[in-house]
């Protein structure tokens, strides 16, 4: 197992938010996280990328427990994470942008930087742009700029939270074709994404969250099929 | 371009060489003070930058680093009856270990938190060194105090006198030229390197940057400690110039207001922004301090109301051209 989080639980004051939460993510897995709003997604991808420390419970990663890292730590030590609302450091060019996760990211001594980055802008379609201020890209360029600079940081477990959102349905199969590709690359993903289609059609397994709890875990053929699920979704009467 | 570039800044190195010449002839001498003192502004500005502009971090603390070089070099030169420019370095090394010491823990404070704090530290260094004589008295240190005083207090300390006053002066000049030459060619190093890349993530979003792996804290503390150090040379070169120094003034919080204002003037977080940022400041300041007119019939001395007027600048700056002069400047250009 490439992740194994146990019995993760995060209070803030009276509120639970993630409420003893466990599962695990094999490598090269495409994981996808799924819930209403507000059951807990975004915190758990900030319990596992060092953004917040659990109330309790712990992060394996890679045989090593990464519980309470702060978030450069859990870079270096291979955990990269993006952001729900997109986040470029918007006075800097697309290049410098990239450029920052490739410098400060677990560094492939191999390659030189000025390699990694140019590789990366091809590979996410991003090259054409690669002098462009940040803060002067669309919004899918911006979700790409997102992605690349989180894969120059060359993590082995991507954390993907909502890259979706916002896309059009075009844009949006355009974004699952690039999350197939980083796969590919050997990048394993647990992914939040609420576009039902996406996120059925790119994931292996999927874990659905709601009021802080797992309610559901498998296949997506299975989640689609529990019933706790469909009345998270779509109310009791739906349920069987 | 880039050849004409290098052309400016040699020709601008090469003007400032030879203001003592050009000052013995036409005013006595006070072209080559004034100069000397932008000099030493502008290196302070370029300075303060690097934490307040690449990094972000406004620091209204500044003038302790200040205080502490001329202090240092003071005491220094009283105690071991050395030339005071030996002192220079330790000035800016006793500024760095109390930027760490300081920007340890504040710098876990974001945006306006941070400020605050600054401005709390710059007091409370003043008021301690206004009294450390008296503090001093009595305690396990008495030895410090016991011959001659250590800070001085609110009467000072006199530096001992060089033997050619006007040599002495002329040296200083063109040591503060070499020092701000060294002060820009720091700033553009940072500005182009790795570690201006990861000072400008965090000022950018700090939280995106520790998810790619930028230690921020650690970046914030490197950038207060060189801006410290170099600041504290500046300090240390100011002392060894006027030869009197105490307390109240050198820690004056004017001092590190003047440190965020000139960078804000000029363009902060940029390379020459803040140089610029000096000069307007210094040379306005210059001729405000002499300016009077009247006003139905009573005299209004400029030099009385420049904190008023500076205040207007910077508000009238946020408000309409936060680039600074040199972001006024570009846009000009560009039309």
């Amino acid at each position: 197992m490439l992740l194994d989080c146990k019995n993760l639980t995060k209070r803030f004051g009276g509120l639970i938010a993630v409420n003893d939460v466990s599962f695990n993510v094999a490598r090269g897995e495409i994981f996808g996280l799924m819930g209403p709003n507000g059951a807990g997604k975004t915190t758990l991808f900030r319990l596992i990328s060092g953004i917040y420390p659990p109330s309790s419970g712990d992060v394996i990663f890679n045989g090593k427990n990464i519980t309470g890292f702060k978030p450069s730590a859990a870079c270096a030590s291979g955990v990269v994470s993006t952001h729900q609302i997109v986040r470029p450091f918007r006075e800097m060019t697309v290049f410098d942008n990239v450029r920052v996760g490739a410098e400060f990211g677990r560094k492939d001594p191999k390659h030189n930087v000025t390699e990694v980055v140019n590789e990366i802008l091809t590979f996410t379609g991003l090259a054409p742009q690669t002098h462009v201020m940040a803060k002067n890209l669309t919004l899918p360029s911006r979700k790409r700029l997102e992605v690349a600079r989180a894969l120059a940081a060359n993590p082995d477990l991507l954390l993907l939270d909502e890259v979706g959102a916002g896309l059009n349905p075009t844009e949006t199969s355009g974004m699952m074709d690039l999350i197939r590709q980083i796969r590919e690359r050997g990048v394993t993903i647990i992914m939040v994404e609420h576009v039902m289609k996406a996120i059925m059609g790119v994931s292996d397994r999927i874990m659905v969250l709601n009021y802080g709890q797992q309610i559901a875990l498998g296949t997506p053929a299975e989640v689609a099929q529990d019933p706790q699920v469909i009345e998270a979704y779509l109310g009791k009467q739906f349920a069987k | 371009m880039k050849n004409r570039k290098n052309l400016y800044i040699l020709g601008g190195i090469a003007l400032l060489a030879i203001i003592p010449l050009i000052a013995k002839i036409i005013d006595n001498g006070y072209l080559q003070t004034l100069t000397f003192f932008v000099m030493m502004f502008v290196s302070m500005s370029v300075a303060w930058n690097i934490v307040g502009g690449y990094a972000g971090q406004i620091s209204f603390g500044h003038g302790t680093f200040w205080g502490l070089g001329a202090f240092t070099t003071a005491i220094f030169a009283i105690r071991t009856g050395l030339p005071a420019w030996l002192a220079m370095p330790i000035g800016g090394l006793v500024a760095m270990l109390y930027g760490m010491s300081w920007g340890y823990p504040t710098l876990r404070l974001r945006g306006p938190y941070f400020a605050i704090a600054t401005i709390g530290i710059g007091e409370a260094t003043r008021l301690i060194m206004l009294n450390l004589d008296q503090l001093l008295k009595n305690s396990p240190l008495d030895w410090l105090v016991k011959d001659k005083p250590f800070t001085g207090g609110a009467s000072g300390l006199i530096l001992p006198s060089p033997n050619d006053f006007q040599a002495n002066q002329l040296l200083l000049f063109y040591i503060c030229l070499g020092f701000m030459i060294l002060t820009i060619a720091i700033s553009a190093w940072i500005n182009h390197s790795r570690f201006g890349l990861a000072l400008r993530a965090v000022n950018m979003d700090q939280e995106a940057a520790e998810t790619l792996g930028v230690s921020a804290s650690r970046y914030k503390v490197l950038a207060l400690m060189v801006s410290a150090f170099l600041v504290g040379v500046a300090g240390s070169l100011y002392a060894q110039y006027v030869l009197f120094i105490d307390a109240r003034e050198v820690f004056s919080f004017s001092n590190s207001i003047a440190m965020v204002l000139m960078p804000t003037v000029g363009g902060i977080g940029t390379l020459w922004g803040p140089a610029l940022g000096a000069l307007v400041f210094k040379v306005a300041d210059d001729r405000l301090s002499s300016a009077r007119f009247m006003l139905g019939g009573t005299q209004i001395n400029l030099g009385d109301v420049n904190l008023m007027l500076y205040g207007l600048l910077l508000v009238l700056i946020i408000l309409f051209e936060p680039g600074g002069v040199l972001g006024l400047l570009k846009r000009l250009r560009k039309k």
